[in-house]
């Protein structure tokens, strides 16, 4: 796709792209703050998968996991989506033609796609289901493949300086 | 003996060579789990210290969240710490020499033993005494971030 390439060489090119790139402290706080964001971002959200899974905590309401915990979970993904935008406006071109990004972010839209089909496909009926010790088949299986996408996330970026 | 000396022999041991000398791939997967490690124990530690500050799950007993929070935390400590140790037998003498790992690893065993010690103590009674318990989760949040943000800033030095 040679506009995405073109767009990519204009953030790589750009000065706010160049000065982060070759920054000395920014780029490490920006890439630091990405990493630590995982904690409250992916973190978070493995311990709410590990409760819809049935795995973890049974006892405590569903309903006050995800809505308790959600705000925290949605804060940690602006954070994260935040500095790793600055990381793609950084290195654009060089991610482009590193292996291990395109698998991360296409794993990202797949995470994205079933958190969409959690959210308004068995969310809403929640109350029908939240207080039962086990929850429904399809609830649990978000749960896993939740944990299982965003698994392949984390990997993926953690190979992008080895590929690249 | 100096830790120094025993370290170069540590390196030195047959072991210590085909680490150094493995792909970069078996590195990059020692750090994956030792990520992974990490983040589930950053998550559990955040998720117990949040419901003792009354921001998370405060319907839940403290007590109940601390014990759930407890198993993942052990889990994820122990993949970090392994994960750690080999990442760390990779290259001995020039983790040790590196200030910024002395500061991580000075860090750990603080916040490892404020866990274990007045942290445990403290947060057993924290429905009684909310303020102590909210003391005892700042200090827990500031030991293991503190951790994690030494340890990314080894890459870096």
């Amino acid at each position: 796709m040679s506009t995405l390439y073109d767009v990519a060489q204009l953030l790589y090119d750009s000065e706010i792209g160049t000065a982060l790139r070759e920054s000395q402290y920014a780029f490490p706080l920006v890439e630091g703050t990405h990493l630590l964001g995982l904690a409250f971002s992916v973190g978070l959200l493995a311990i709410v998968d590990l409760r819809l899974a049935g795995v973890w905590l049974r006892d405590a309401p569903l309903l006050d996991v995800l809505s308790q915990l959600r705000p925290l979970i949605v804060a940690g993904f602006v954070v994260t989506f935040a500095t790793g935008f600055l990381l793609f406006w950084a290195l654009s071109i060089k991610l482009l033609v590193n292996p291990a990004f395109p698998v991360k972010f296409a794993f990202i839209l797949l995470a994205g796609a079933n958190f969409l089909w959690f959210e308004f496909g068995l969310a809403p009926r929640a109350a029908e289901w939240a207080d039962r010790p086990v929850p429904p088949l399809e609830v649990r299986i978000a749960g896993w493949t939740s944990l299982a996408l965003w698994s392949v996330v984390v990997m993926s970026g953690r190979l992008i300086p080895y590929l690249g | 003996m100096t830790v120094l000396a025993v370290l170069q022999w540590v390196q030195d041991t047959d072991f210590g060579v085909s680490l150094r000398k493995s792909n970069h791939l078996v590195g990059a997967a020692f750090q994956l789990v030792h990520i992974v490690g990490f983040v589930l124990l950053l998550a559990s530690v955040t998720l117990v210290d949040l419901r003792l500050l009354g921001l998370a799950l405060v319907r839940q007993a403290p007590s109940r969240v601390i014990g759930a929070g407890n198993a993942l935390l052990g889990i994820g400590l122990a993949a970090a710490v392994l994960s750690g140790t080999l990442i760390f037998l990779s290259g001995p003498v020039r983790y040790w020499g590196n200030e910024y790992f002395q500061l991580k690893m000075l860090l750990l065993i603080a916040a490892a033993l404020f866990q274990a010690s007045l942290f445990t103590v403290v947060s057993r009674r924290a429905a009684e005494r909310p303020l102590a318990g909210k003391a005892v989760a700042i200090v827990s949040l500031l030991l293991w971030f503190g951790v994690g943000i030494s340890g990314r800033i080894i890459g870096f030095i």
